[in-house]
């Protein structure tokens, strides 16, 4: 029987981990973007990154957070880039005709994601790495290179926002002023 | 000042997270069983969470465009343990930096009549001609194999980066080989290209590349290459 060398075994354990995790690093980019084609292009570079730099991890545990950290910093690189978001070749990829857009949810889903689009490129990446990720605050602040408190603040700060958007956004929140805000998010939930 | 005041915003979205030492969520606990103010608050931030992760609930799709067919029988779990210990030093352990396997260890079992399918994905990320034509020169002994019968051998090469200009209807000086290799082995030979590295090369360089009529289109390279090692196939990059 052939010795399997300790180093094959990690990388085959690291391979099933990215094939798992793919998912849910394209629906953070995805939430970061809201552009399905740059949100898949971002999650194809961290991958490929990934996969170049497996041998430099030490920590399998640390491997989540360490994933995000390379999306984000995939994610700021396409902005230095100035990478044009109107491809015409993005465009040919966008289907509309998802089972989401025919379910009932649709409308507020879309006024969700129009919300989170809303909010400053931090505040929206702090706020789907936990809420979304799950990812504790150090971890969060470990991803984005920040410290703990700026997560807080920024977690803060994006939910209120959020809060606000959703609630100005409601069907019936421009015509009906007299209705209190404060309880509109609760009737839709 | 009422008890909602003291407790802060952040402090508040901690005590939702369950980010805070347990005295402090017990503190917060109760307060909120004689503040309805502060009930107030929890209620909406946890509302707030709950519509965003609602919202992203429901996958937005991640799509491999052009999946290969499927045209490959469902497989075993037996998958080239010899290879493993003739070329286990190659794959991912020699990545970037490919050594030609020993050509002789790839299809040292494929020539025994017992031996187990061999299924190998070559991944080729670099223009490099001399090392492609190695890769064709493994495939073609791996296919050659199957005319022997029983289980069958099968390849995929998928070419993403770089490494597309070699299957391009324009560049590629293996058009001919190819041809003949997927008019010989249609069923046991996949080549595919990255439709990613395409759309980048296009966008960045404002270079369009047509793949050969041979090559079936993927959406990601990087993905297809995960999901076949993940199945069991055996990985060979250069």
């Amino acid at each position: 029987m052939p010795m399997i060398p300790f180093q094959f075994v990690r990388n085959s354990e690291i391979r099933k981990r990215l094939a798992a995790i793919r998912p849910r690093l394209y629906r953070t980019a995805f939430a970061w973007t809201h552009d399905r084609a740059l949100a898949e292009d971002l999650t194809h570079e961290t991958l490929v990154k990934a996969l170049q730099g497996a041998r430099h991890l030490r920590d399998l545990k640390a491997l989540d957070a360490w994933l995000f950290r390379i999306m984000t910093n995939c994610r700021h690189d396409h902005y230095r880039k100035r990478v044009s978001t109107d491809d015409i070749d993005n465009h040919e990829l966008i289907d509309e005709q998802t089972p989401e857009t025919q379910s009932g949810e649709r409308e507020l889903v879309r006024m969700v994601r129009e919300a989170v689009q809303a909010l400053p490129e931090t505040h929206r990446q702090t706020l789907t790495l936990v809420d979304l990720e799950g990812f504790s605050y150090v971890e969060t602040a470990s991803i984005l290179e920040v410290p703990v408190g700026t997560v807080m603040s920024r977690l803060s700060r994006a939910r209120a926002r959020l809060r606000g958007l959703l609630t100005a956004a409601e069907p019936g929140a421009q015509s009906q002023p007299s209705k209190p805000n404060t309880a509109r998010i609760r009737r839709i939930k | 000042m009422t008890a909602t005041d003291k407790i802060s915003d952040e402090m508040l979205n901690a005590f939702i997270d369950h980010e805070l030492s347990d005295d402090d969520m017990m503190q917060i606990y109760m307060t909120m069983s004689k503040d309805s103010d502060l009930r107030t608050r929890v209620c909406d931030l946890r509302a707030t969470r709950d519509l965003l992760r609602s919202a992203y609930q429901i996958a937005p799709i991640l799509s491999q465009a052009q999946r290969l067919p499927s045209r490959f029988p469902a497989w075993g779990l037996a998958a080239m343990v010899a290879l493993m210990s003739a070329g286990g030093l190659l794959g991912w352990l020699a990545y970037p930096v490919w050594h030609p396997p020993a050509a002789s260890a790839l299809v040292a079992d494929v020539d025994q009549p017992s031996a187990s399918r061999v299924k190998v994905v070559f991944h080729a990320s670099r223009n490099d001609a001399a090392a492609f034509e190695q890769i064709l020169d493994e495939a073609e002994t791996l296919l050659a194999a199957n005319n022997g019968g029983g289980a069958a051998n099968l390849v995929r090469i998928v070419a993403n980066g770089e490494g597309l200009y070699l299957l391009s209807a324009r560049t590629s000086p293996f058009k001919h080989r190819i041809q003949q290799l997927n008019a010989q082995h249609k069923n046991h030979v996949v080549f595919a290209g990255c439709s990613q590295t395409r759309k980048r090369m296009k966008r960045e360089r404002g270079e369009s590349i047509e793949l050969l009529p041979e090559v079936l289109m993927v959406n990601s390279g990087v993905i297809e290459l995960l999901e076949l090692q993940e199945k069991g196939w055996r990985y060979l990059p250069i």
